[in-house]
């Protein structure tokens, strides 16, 4: 096994570097510690655990064809999850894993997983029916622990827009959720 | 109790529910569909050298017969055949544009995160004018001498005087992006739409409700809401992204595959016909309708005849498209990952 280790809910460095910096971990190890992250970031933004199972496969999937390269990075966690976080706030590519996760449905053996409470999941659609960025920088920083410099790198955008992103969501969803102005302090 | 608290409390129950996931078995998934996808790619390699092989063959002997002349291979000054065309300009406008339409000479971009619509002038291609919505614009729409503008996080239609770039009008709208209860799935759509507009009324797509909303363009009245029609087959809902006016008042419905007409004496849908999009982008355009693959395939846009559902001729733009516009005998498409509008000349 390789010397690179990407611990999960952590990726300092640009997740798209041009060189690989690192051995190559084999991709199963990298697969079986990141799956369960990645497909709860993709729950996060779709609001399908069976959507975001087939989302993070295709993300997994992209990171299969180019593992010698993408494996090498600094965080190839943090690609993963770029890419996912991409896919699940797009309708179209959105449509394809919703198609996938029927015929995966129909085919048999659902496994029953519980489900969040309303609650939550109320906390979540307000996160979803946010615009595209800030939802995808909240759900990184509450969901997976990113710190605003994490988010810069996996998102490619700057630290300051990340941290506007990450204000004006907050305000965003304190305001769906009927939360008064001083609770947004 | 604070939106930071609940927030992570939410974080927290989604994260504990993660453990119940089972990456063992999708990782035999994963493998399985990976040696699928391999041997697709070495059966279309080879029938890609046997098509060139054979090409070549007949160039070969054309020569030899003195029949055939040697075309001239694909050049940045003419285009290939079966492409849209080339990229004759790429104009700056803002990070991550989202929808364009067309109209009175220019091109309106929504631009989400600043919440702006750039308008860009078609013959120059220089920016006229940065115009401040008051929200993230999403949908647009072009028409009776005016541009209007969904915005998609305060479900509210802006309209934009052309004559003077400001906004000059604010009705409440249809839901933008709220989430969408399939029964099964939960789906959120937040895709640029585009809006139909008349002198008469305003056709917005009310993605969340599945319904087309008629508006008084005047008052900001609501005059009706038009149903589609169920499905033939069985489907968790309609998917309305477009409603064009032209031949009539088209809406499109992504999700069946359907467009359907509707009446503006009645508000009702009087005719369907059968749209085949594979995976849309606006869903109906101004003579055929625009798809895009990726990111496996690197982003190609495709221009998609409404009838038989087969690729007329494609563009490799190398990221994700936001929207397409035609203006001018040009196609106009935004690139949302790069903040350009592209020209692309047939």
């Amino acid at each position: 096994m390789g010397g690179h280790r990407a611990r999960a809910g952590s990726a300092a460095g640009r997740p798209a570097g041009p060189r690989p910096i690192h051995a190559v971990e084999p991709f199963d190890e990298f697969y079986l510690r990141e799956y369960p992250a990645t497909v709860t970031l993709a729950w996060a933004l779709s609001g399908s655990r069976w959507v975001a199972e087939e989302l993070a496969q295709e993300a997994f999937l992209a990171a299969w064809r180019q593992w010698p390269r993408i494996g090498g990075y600094e965080q190839p966690a943090a690609w993963v999850r770029r890419v996912v976080a991409n896919l699940a706030t797009s309708t179209i590519r959105r449509r394809l894993a919703e198609a996938r996760a029927v015929v995966r449905m129909t085919a048999g053996r659902p496994v029953a997983m519980p489900e969040p409470s309303a609650a939550t999941a109320e906390v979540w659609r307000a996160v979803r029916a946010l615009p595209r960025r800030q939802a995808q920088v909240l759900t990184l920083h509450y969901l997976l622990g990113c710190s605003v410099g994490e988010i810069a790198a996996i998102l490619d955008r700057s630290e300051r827009t990340v941290k506007l992103h990450l204000h004006n969501g907050r305000v965003g969803v304190g305001r769906r959720l009927g939360l008064e102005l001083e609770d947004l302090a | 109790m604070s939106v930071d608290r609940r927030l992570a409390q939410a974080a927290q129950e989604l994260r504990g529910i993660q453990d119940a996931l089972d990456p063992t078995r999708r990782l035999g998934q994963l493998h399985r569909r990976a040696r699928r996808q391999a041997a697709r790619t070495a059966a279309l390699a080879i029938v890609a050298l046997v098509l060139v092989a054979a090409a070549w063959l007949g160039v070969v002997r054309g020569h030899r017969a003195g029949t055939v002349s040697v075309p001239a291979g694909p050049s940045p000054q003419r285009p290939v055949q079966g492409s849209l065309g080339r990229v004759t300009a790429s104009i700056p406008v803002c990070a991550s544009p989202a929808g364009v339409e067309a109209g009175g000479g220019s091109l309106w971009v929504a631009c989400p995160e600043q919440g702006v619509v750039v308008r860009v002038d078609a013959a120059s291609g220089r920016v006229r004018a940065r115009i401040a919505v008051g929200g993230a614009p999403g949908g647009l729409g072009v028409g009776a001498g005016v541009v209007w503008v969904a915005l998609q996080d305060r479900d509210v239609l802006v309209r934009i005087d052309p004559a003077s770039d400001r906004v000059t009008a604010r009705f409440p709208g249809p839901a933008y992006g709220s989430a969408v209860d399939f029964g099964m799935f939960h789906e959120f759509v937040k895709v640029p739409h585009r809006i139909g507009v008349t002198a008469q009324a305003l056709w917005v797509p009310d993605v969340p409700a599945g319904t087309i909303v008629r508006i008084d363009p005047l008052t900001g009245a609501r005059v009706a809401v038009v149903r589609l029609p169920a499905p033939a087959t069985p489907a968790p809902g309609h998917l309305p992204l477009a409603v064009l006016v032209g031949d009539g008042i088209w809406a499109s419905d992504v999700r069946s595959g359907l467009a359907f007409r509707i009446d503006p004496a009645t508000n009702r849908v009087v005719a369907r016909r059968l749209i085949i999009v594979p995976d849309g982008l606006t869903a109906l355009g101004e003579d055929a309708d625009w798809a895009q693959n990726g990111p496996d395939d690197g982003w190609l846009l495709r221009r998609v005849d409404l009838g038989s559902g087969h690729t007329v001729a494609s563009l490799p733009v190398g990221r994700r498209v936001g929207g397409v516009a035609q203006a001018g005998g040009a196609i106009w498409l935004t690139v949302t990952d790069q903040g350009v509008l592209l020209r692309v000349d047939p």
